[in-house]
């Protein structure tokens, strides 16, 4: 879906032969400079425009090595844009349901103390009909493109709240950046989430290909080669990509808590016991020394292939304060 | 230049004075910033809709921001089936309404961020309304027929506030849209209305910055 779709068209006021990108509703006639509108338009595209600069992105990317403990270099950062279907709207409609009603009832109940009788009220609830008028919201934002991490740290609607937006233009965007191709349409999406419900309609509906930034960098260390993204309008990092699996570290610790033990058992057996091969003194040692390494080696396990950060391993946004 | 094909195209030029109509790349409906007449794309062409503006407010402080909103002449009538309290309040409630504004522009969560168009619709402040050339504004981004279903469903969700409204006979009428430019302060981050005081964050507004530099350009 990245190729450049082209239409052409000719101005209605001159003539003149004309050709627009694909996405684009309002173009000017290059020859007479009239303003045009084409009637039948794709889903318009917009870029979302990154505050950070590549040196910002790098200094948080930075600032979060450091608090890995980490000593890095880091690469060249690389802009990636990443298309998010956007489907927004309001949906109008009157339609029936059934709510609980609460209504107060009185009962004449035995009182001991008096002898006699007293009235009690308590609540219950029934079932009533209700007319329901609906005018609600309807946005719903989907990735349109599988990316090589993963998604689930980045908000995008909260990012679209506070980013500013640019009209997107393919071939100048690739010309800074990595765009990723949108492997679904707007259509499909606003079909399958919004589509006729019993009673409701969708009216003012807007469909819109959103295209996020987010900087990749690179990091090299002496474990291997890092990778952390970060978005690139709120500086949240989203995601990372380290080279050691997950299980591998912890195991390896733990592989070394058992003979750790064993040798602790059998300093043991020779201090209480006798009978121990070596200085049951330096076997208990050892054997405790290696065990309390390894179990709190455990306790901090290796990182995983992808992983998510924690909000205290967020680092602060530090923009120039021009 | 494959997947080549050829869209209807149409000339965004004021049908009675031929001055260019101001566009962001979602407009749907225009005021001509010359002769003050309204347009809408429907079907391929640009239909005239009855265009009026609000005039400034009296004293103010703050510069000015034209905002489109689509209006309708409303006609309600609400007969209660019971007798109750709470449904001939919503009998008269639906008698007062004489008319409906929705937003005409696009607003990020509208329900959320606050709409003018439902605040006016409430309770109609009192303002002088105009004809003819007048101010600029944006255009509209919401077309006139969707702006109608809406207006509805405000009418009668006011009314629902009030009683049940499957408890009233309820017999609408709503006129044609007519495109109307009304003012509100632009204090920086947030438009203010001069009438009701309510403000709504700049953000939330879709094309707004392209809006506003649109804006500056000319004034410069």
């Amino acid at each position: 879906m990245n190729e450049l779709k082209l239409h052409a068209l000719t101005c209605p006021q001159c003539g003149a032969p004309g050709v627009v990108r694909e996405g684009t509703r309002i173009t000017k006639c290059e020859r007479c400079g009239a303003l045009l509108c084409l009637s039948e338009v794709s889903t318009p595209r917009y870029e979302a425009l990154a505050n950070m600069t590549a040196a910002q992105a790098a200094h948080s990317a930075r600032v979060w090595l450091d608090q890995q403990r980490r000593v890095g270099m880091f690469g060249r950062p690389e802009l990636v844009l990443i298309p998010f279907h956007e489907v927004s709207g309001r949906r109008v409609g009157v339609f029936e349901r059934r709510v609980p009603e609460r209504i107060r009832v009185h009962r004449r109940v035995y009182d001991p103390q008096s002898g006699g009788t007293k009235i009690e009220s308590d609540f219950t609830y029934k079932e009533k009909e209700d007319t329901k008028v609906m005018v609600s919201d309807v946005q719903q934002m989907t990735p349109a493109a599988r990316t090589p991490w993963d998604l689930k740290m980045f908000d995008p609607r909260a990012a679209r709240s506070v980013a500013r937006l640019g009209a997107f233009d393919l071939v100048e965007a690739q010309r800074r950046s990595t765009v990723y191709a949108a492997e679904q349409s707007a259509s499909a999406v606003a079909e399958r989430r919004f589509g006729e419900k019993e009673g409701t309609e969708l009216v003012a509906a807007s469909r819109r290909t959103i295209y996020f930034p987010f900087w990749s960098i690179p990091v090299e260390t002496g474990e291997g080669s890092y990778e952390v993204v970060l978005e690139a309008i709120t500086g949240k990092i989203i995601a990372w990509r380290m080279p050691q699996p997950y299980p591998s570290g912890s195991l390896k610790w733990a592989a070394l808590a058992v003979p750790g033990a064993l040798i602790l058992g059998h300093g043991l057996n020779g201090l209480f016991f006798g009978g121990s091969v070596i200085d049951p003194m330096l076997a208990a040692g050892i054997g405790l020394a290696a065990t309390f390494v390894a179990l709190l080696q455990a306790r901090h396990p290796d990182w995983a292939l992808r992983s998510w950060p924690g909000p205290e391993t967020i680092p602060r946004l530090e923009r120039d304060s021009a | 230049m494959r997947n080549v094909s050829q869209p209807r195209v149409i000339a965004l030029r004021c049908q009675a004075c031929r001055a260019e109509l101001p566009a962001t790349p979602n407009d749907v409906a225009f005021r001509c910033p010359q002769c003050g007449r309204a347009w809408e794309i429907v079907a391929g062409s640009l239909e005239e809709r009855p265009s009026i503006f609000v005039a400034a407010p009296s004293g103010a402080k703050h510069s000015l921001f034209y905002l489109p909103y689509w209006s309708f002449t409303v006609s309600v009538t609400a007969e209660p089936r019971k007798r109750e309290e709470k449904t001939l309040t919503a009998r008269d409630r639906a008698a007062k309404f004489e008319r409906a504004w929705v937003s005409a522009f696009s607003i990020n969560r509208p329900t959320y961020v606050g709409e003018f168009g439902l605040v006016y619709t409430r309770v109609p402040p009192k303002w002088e309304t105009r004809t003819g050339h007048g101010p600029e504004a944006p255009g509209a981004t919401i077309p006139a027929a969707d702006s109608k279903k809406i207006a509805r469903h405000y009418v009668l969700a006011e009314i629902d506030r009030a009683a049940d409204i499957g408890e009233l006979d309820i017999k609408m009428e709503i006129g044609d849209a007519e495109l109307w430019a009304i003012p509100c302060y632009d204090i920086g981050e947030q438009l203010r209305c001069p009438w009701t005081r309510g403000e709504l964050m700049t953000g939330a507004l879709d094309d707004f910055s392209e809006i506003r530099r649109g804006r500056n350009r000319l004034e410069a």
